[in-house]
């Protein structure tokens, strides 16, 4: 039994595991990073430290709109970083484990899989990859 | 000297009886036989006689032949002269018989200067009334034309009374309709003042009530301001409360992502918070929900608030329609009492007109009369015109015997000859 956030990216739904993220906050000031690609907003306070922010929608090629005031904060282990979105929905309770998931073949689309619940396409995101496009923007960015 | 006949004989016999004394005295004296002194005597007092008698007799002789004369003269028309007779020493009854023949003749000749001046002037205005008869006998005519002129148009007059008559009857009786309709003409201006009168109080009870209504929907007016304050403070709530039903929510998620990473001990744990999150959910949608419905509330309230406005601003044209629909009804009593006055005063005249139309009609009906009385007259009048005429026919007729009779009358007078100062007729 997995706990999963799903939330918006333009039209289409993406989810995340509970396990993976560290806090939903809200309404943060975002400090624009001077040099920064456009795909990383800025950085906001988090509980006393500086966390960068990532344009998830724009990273992954939607087009620009109405970013949702909360931000997705990811787990030590992904950074930390606060993911910006297009909206959150309700935490859904799904059983991975019975291949329900739909494992992608496309190793550049951050997809770890599709799944389907109540008629909807909910993409997992695949943040070792997502981990990976970030690495690999910071370091062509040369920073 | 004046001597009368009887005297004058008496004083030859005197002479004849003193010439035979004389004699008787102076024949003896003489140297004549004795014998013959008587006849001497008889034969000288015949003488005495005879020459005494001669004298007296051929003065005597003459004068009556004179007065033959003058007698025939007198006779025959001669008035020219007057018998003159011989002056001798002593006059006699001759001369008074020739001054009487001279008074005689006097007088004729007077007379007849007086019947032959009359004459003329009657021969003269009988011509001229003769002449006036003729012209009165065309006068006449003409009058007797004229007559039956007037004649033919008294009886026109008459029909034409008559016809008069008829109208004026007729329009009698029209002028008493009049009176009639002006009557009911008062009375009409009497119920409309009376119904202007009501109308008037109507109007002024309605501007109360509108008044009144417009008091109050400013009241409601104020009222549904305050309502909408209140929903606004409702609105401003709402937000609070909403704003807190997200935070919950956000807590609630991040109270669900603190149980998932504490496993299965958070199970209990994300289970209270899942709760919470759905409590905040219907929270926020209850809250979604006030605030549609007091935006819903709010439009209604603007809505209200408007129609509040056209009502406020319907009821002050209501307000001025009243005033002027009052301001007509006094309009209308002024105009309906005057028209009242009026129409009283319509009726009053037309009773006037009714008995003047009746006094026209007496009057009329008289005027026949007179005209029918002057008909009659006129044709009297033709008759006695006519009656005229033949009287002044023979007005003429005897007026030219009277100028024929003194044409006679002077022809007979004209035999006397009045010598040449009396020719001319001068008395």
């Amino acid at each position: 039994m997995n706990q999963l956030l799903p939330f918006k990216l333009g039209e289409e739904t993406y989810a995340l595991e509970l396990t993976d993220i560290l806090e939903v906050v809200e309404n943060q000031p975002i400090y624009s990073l001077l040099g920064a690609p456009k795909k990383i907003a800025g950085a906001i306070g988090f509980h006393g430290r500086i966390v960068p922010v990532l344009d998830l929608p724009l990273l992954l090629g939607f087009a620009a709109g109405k970013r949702s005031d909360r931000l997705i904060v990811l787990t030590d282990q992904y950074g930390p970083v606060g993911l910006m979105v297009d909206g959150l929905c309700p935490v859904i309770n799904v059983d991975l484990v019975r291949g329900t998931l739909t494992q992608s073949d496309s190793e550049q689309d951050c997809i770890l899989g599709v799944l389907n619940w109540q008629d909807e396409m909910i993409s997992l995101l695949d943040l070792e990859q997502l981990q990976l496009m970030l690495e690999t923007l910071c370091s062509r960015t040369g920073g | 000297m004046r001597v009368e006949i009887s005297y004058k004989f008496i004083v030859g016999f005197i002479f004849v009886v003193a010439s035979v004394v004389l004699l008787n005295i102076l024949v003896p004296q003489m140297d004549i036989p004795q014998g013959l002194h008587q006849l001497i005597t008889i034969g000288g007092a015949l003488l005495v006689g005879l020459l005494f008698g001669w004298v007296f007799s051929k003065a005597f002789t003459a004068n009556i032949r004179i007065l033959t004369d003058g007698a025939e003269r007198l006779s025959d028309g001669d008035l020219s002269r007057k018998v003159r007779l011989r002056k001798g020493m002593f006059n006699d009854e001759t001369e008074d018989l020739a001054n009487s023949l001279n008074l005689v003749v006097d007088s004729l000749r007077n007379l007849v200067g007086q019947i032959r001046n009359s004459s003329v002037n009657v021969n003269e205005a009988s011509l001229g009334l003769a002449a006036t008869a003729e012209e009165m006998t065309a006068t006449s005519h003409e009058v007797a034309g004229s007559i039956e002129q007037i004649s033919r148009g008294a009886e026109t007059q008459a029909e034409m009374v008559e016809r008069s008559s008829k109208v004026i009857r007729q329009m009698a009786g029209e002028i008493e309709q009049i009176a009639g309709s002006a009557k009911s003409l008062s009375s009409s201006a009497e119920e409309t003042t009376m119904t202007a009168r009501q109308g008037e109080r109507m109007a002024v009870t309605a501007l109360d009530k509108m008044k009144q209504v417009l008091s109050q929907v400013e009241q409601n007016g104020q009222m549904i301001v305050s309502f909408s304050e209140q929903v606004q403070k409702i609105g401003l709530i709402i937000d609070v409360i909403t704003t807190i039903a997200q935070k919950t929510n956000l807590l609630a998620l991040n109270a669900t992502i603190e149980a998932a990473r504490a496993g299965e001990y958070g199970h209990g744990f994300a289970v209270v918070a899942e709760e919470v999150s759905k409590l905040a959910d219907s929270t926020g949608e209850s809250a979604g929900e006030i605030t549609r419905l007091i935006e819903t509330t709010r439009e209604q309230s603007q809505k209200v608030h408007q129609s509040m406005g056209d009502s406020i601003k319907a009821i002050d044209a209501g307000r001025e329609a009243i005033d002027i629909t009052g301001t007509s009804f006094k309009a209308i009593i002024d105009k309906a009492e005057a028209a009242q006055v009026k129409a009283v005063g319509i009726a009053e005249l037309a009773d006037k007109q009714s008995h003047g139309a009746q006094s026209i009609v007496e009057a009329i009906e008289e005027i026949a009369k007179v005209a029918e009385d002057n008909a009659a007259s006129t044709e009297e009048v033709s008759a006695a015109t006519e009656e005229q005429s033949a009287s002044m026919e023979e007005m003429t007729f005897a007026s030219q015997r009277l100028s024929k009779l003194a044409d006679e009358l002077l022809t007979s007078v004209s035999r006397f000859n009045l010598g040449a100062d009396q020719g001319a007729g001068q008395p």
